[in-house]
């Protein structure tokens, strides 16, 4: 009788640990899944003013427009690329792509900022200084937003990985999740411009 | 930093442990009268159920007799305990009448009394609730205070004679704010619950007292019975005794930590331990402490800011609070001679995390439930300068009706409004109404609805008849101007939300959505209408930027721009989302906030709508109107 009960109860007892650890890598994956909804937020902010700004230095700068055409392209790949992130958040491929597309646009809108610094009729149009200000402002969000993501996925991949956890996260094919870097400092020192 | 949403999950916790131990007790009660019973019967030898061959001392435990008890016992209890609690439910009032309080009002001429109600405004503006009637128990000269009531909305404040008279303002508000944190923690629903559940546990126990007491004065000829009845008195007491400690038990181990809480929270909330502090030396030195006379402040003692009963059942484990000094001691090792902060706007606006034009969203949900010291010193500064003739309509019934009428007066000299109140009011409030008129029109803007939480007290005194006349008037002026303007119907919802309580059936809050999809549309009307509000060119991203705080936004096909949403299906809305579970609604007015500050920028009707909003949904938020670094009308 005894022993019959201690084995009941000791499956029992690991049958409770293991909905426990389930529950838990569930919830810590939802959310860093919404931790990156709000990064799609501010991305997506960030891609629909992209136009407007071209618009707004293509009447000055019109024969830049091998540049522009650049940007336009950096930003619609940029676009594919959070598609895909947006329905896999974390997993390692799409971010490292998003990554790339990220950084892509970035490196080239910053080549487009040192351009306009040529041309203070642009710097002093008032929906350019608008339109700065709101990227400026949409940017510094993105950094805030994409803290809290990885803030989010390094305490899902930590859960995932201690000791008894990570034996049973594998079984339940919880994968890795991966880090939003931010750009790499290169691209964010401002270029020198030399004459 | 206590959270005000967390701590009101924990209470719940509290509440369901409470329900489990006072079953318990009530298990255990029973047993023992059960086996009691056993026993007296088996003497008086009646035989029921035990052989007289197999006569033992203590009869076998049967489930059928033990279940029958349980029936009777717990009957008994459980119909005390739903009685207390049905009479509770009128809400902190009750046991403040009880208790043998008399409500102040202005009309005192004192002025310590006028300072103690300035105390309180002042505190309950800063923190965003409504101002709660205060009463004092003028017999008591111990020095104590209190605060009872279910919910912040239905909270009451207390003072003994002898708190009033031995305070200066530093030190009288070091304890209200001592008795705020309470409100404001959640403490009180759980205390008063606590209440019922003693009161039906002490039930037996005092019964059992009555009938050894009764029969000491009945004849002699009764002897046999005498005898009888008093085994079962002494029956009763021994276990109805049992349940009292258990309760007290109980009692004092929940209460103990939370009074360190509330002192904490009390110099969080001043900055100036050294008031908390010397009122608590001041009870330590004064002859009668705080200990309070009233018999029935026995089943309530834990909801005093001192312990307010000496003697063996109220020390040691059975206290209900902290002893004294140390108390003291660790009011001495917070925050040292702290200097009151600079009433700068800077100051405000770094609370509210405005700082330099970046709004940070993520700051208001921090606010909620708190008392900055800065929105105390803000609230301080923004009383002060309200001129006197406007503060004294405020705290009279007639002026506070005249004032109000007034608040939903356009500024254009003749108005169709002006009109319907020709018609429809009589000559003495006109007079009222134009006398106050010059005032209103020099003040801030910003000061509206602090303005309505200064008249509401006044407003408690109406019948429920004038108080519909006055919603009737209230709607008839808003659409007299032809469409509704959403700074009225933020007055307005702030109005209906404070003065509902005291109007209509006692409501006590069930918070039965905790998940997104249930209050989904709700939320989108809602948002909808924030985002309109706030970005009207870039609503879709305002409401993006909200919406996504929801957890699981994304898998419910969020619309692209913002719907538009009649005022009335906003009510609704804001109906629904009221019954929320309490950390679905921090999510809720995280989002809201986040649509709101998607721009950077808060205009004062955003300001005012999202504190109509969170007001509605029953969350205290403190004014930060005067942070709002930039504004456009």
């Amino acid at each position: 009788m005894a022993p019959f009960l201690i084995v009941i109860g000791a499956i029992a007892l690991f049958i409770f640990v293991l909905v426990n650890i389930y529950n838990t890598l569930v919830t810590l994956r939802k959310r860093y899944e919404n931790a990156y909804a709000q990064i799609d937020v501010q991305l997506r902010r960030r891609y629909d003013l992209i136009p407007n700004l071209v618009e707004t230095v293509k009447g000055y700068m019109a024969h830049e427009r091998e540049t522009l055409e650049a940007v336009i392209q950096a930003r619609n790949a940029a676009i594919r690329a959070n598609e895909r992130a947006a329905n896999a958040p974390g997993d390692p491929r799409a971010m490292q792509n998003l990554e790339n597309a990220e950084n892509a646009l970035t490196g080239v809108l910053s080549h487009l900022f040192a351009l306009s610094e040529a041309y203070p009729d642009l710097k002093a149009n008032q929906s350019m200084m608008e339109l700065m200000e709101e990227l400026r402002s949409t940017e510094n969000r993105i950094a805030f937003a994409r803290q809290a993501f990885n803030d989010s996925v390094t305490l899902y991949n930590t859960k995932r990985e201690i000791f008894p956890n990570n034996l049973i996260a594998e079984t339940f094919n919880f994968k890795n999740a991966e880090l939003l870097a931010g750009a790499p400092p290169e691209i964010q020192a401002p270029p020198q411009i030399s004459f | 930093m206590n959270n005000f949403f967390e701590q009101q999950d924990q209470a719940k916790r509290n509440t369901a442990l409470l329900m489990g131990l006072f079953t318990l007790a009530l298990l255990i009660i029973t047993w023992v009268m059960y086996r009691g019973f056993g026993v007296v019967w088996n003497f008086i030898g009646i035989p029921t159920y035990a052989d007289l061959e197999n006569f033992t001392f203590i009869p076998p435990f049967r489930w059928r007799g033990f279940l029958i008890t349980l029936l009777i016992v717990g009957g008994i209890i459980l119909r005390a305990t739903f009685d207390k609690l049905r009479e509770l439910r009128g809400g902190g009032k009750v046991i403040a009448e009880q208790l043998g309080g008399e409500l102040l009002t202005y009309d005192y001429r004192d002025p310590k009394v006028r300072q103690l109600l300035n105390v309180v405004e002042e505190m309950a503006i800063a923190s965003g609730i409504a101002v709660p009637p205060v009463y004092i128990l003028y017999q008591e000269t111990g020095i104590n205070a209190f605060a009872a009531g279910f919910t912040p909305q239905d909270a009451v404040i207390g003072v003994t004679r002898g708190c009033l008279e031995a305070f200066d303002r530093d030190q009288m508000q070091g304890v209200i704010g001592h008795e705020f944190s309470h409100i404001l923690n959640g403490d009180m629903g759980l205390n008063l619950r606590l209440i019922g559940a003693l009161h039906g546990l002490m039930f037996i126990y005092v019964t059992g007292r009555t009938f050894c007491g009764n029969h000491r004065s009945f004849s002699l000829s009764h002897r046999q019975g005498f005898f009888e009845s008093e085994i079962l008195g002494l029956l009763l007491i021994i276990s109805g005794g049992l349940g009292v400690l258990l309760g007290r038990l109980l009692q004092s181990a929940v209460s103990r930590q939370r009074e360190f809480l509330a002192d904490a929270s009390a110099v969080q909330f001043t900055r100036n331990p050294q008031g908390l502090a010397a009122a608590l030396n001041i009870i330590r030195t004064h002859p009668g402490h705080a200990r309070i006379r009233t018999p029935r402040a026995e089943a309530a003692s834990h909801l005093f800011f001192g312990a307010a009963f000496q003697g063996f059942f109220a020390s040691g484990w059975f206290a209900t609070h902290p002893p004294l000094g140390e108390r003291i001691r660790r009011l001495g090792g917070q925050a040292q001679g702290q200097d009151r902060p600079q009433r700068s706007r800077d100051a405000m606006a770094g609370v509210m995390g405005l700082q330099g034009g970046q709004a940070q969203p993520e700051k208001v949900i921090t606010t909620i439930g708190q008392i900055s010291p800065q929105a105390l010193s803000s609230t301080t500064a923004l009383l002060a300068g309200l001129p006197p003739q406007l503060r004294a309509a405020a705290r009279e019934p007639e002026g506070a009706i005249a004032l109000l009428y007034s608040l939903f007066l356009p500024e254009a000299p003749e108005n169709p409004q002006w009109g319907h109140l020709q018609n429809t009011e009589t000559p003495e409030r006109l007079a009222q109404i134009q006398a106050l008129q010059p005032d209103l029109a020099q003040l801030n803007p910003l000061t509206r609805l602090p303005l309505v939480d200064l008249i509401v007290p006044a407003l408690r005194n109406l019948t429920p008849e004038q108080c519909r006349q006055l919603f009737n008037q209230i709607k008839a002026l808003s659409q007299a101007g032809g469409t509704v303007t959403l700074s009225n119907y933020a007055l307005y919802l702030v109005l209906l939300y404070r003065l509902r309580p005291y109007f209509g059936k006692p409501r006590s809050p069930s918070h039965q959505y905790s998940q997104l999809v249930q209050i989904w549309q709700p939320c989108l009307t809602v948002l909808s209408a924030l985002a309109r509000v706030s970005s009207p060119k870039t609503g879709a991203y305002a409401l993006s930027n909200g919406l996504m705080r929801l957890p699981g936004a994304s898998k419910l096909n969020p619309p692209k721009e913002p719907m538009a949403a009649s005022l009335n299906a906003v009510s609704q809305s804001l109906k629904t989302l009221e019954q929320a579970s309490p950390q679905l609604k921090r999510q809720i007015i995280d989002a809201c906030a986040h649509t709101v500050l998607a721009d950077g920028n808060v205009s004062r009707l955003e300001a005012e709508l999202l504190r109509a909003v969170v007001i509605a949904l029953d969350c205290p938020m403190p004014p930060f109107l005067e942070a709002a670094t930039r504004h456009r009308d």
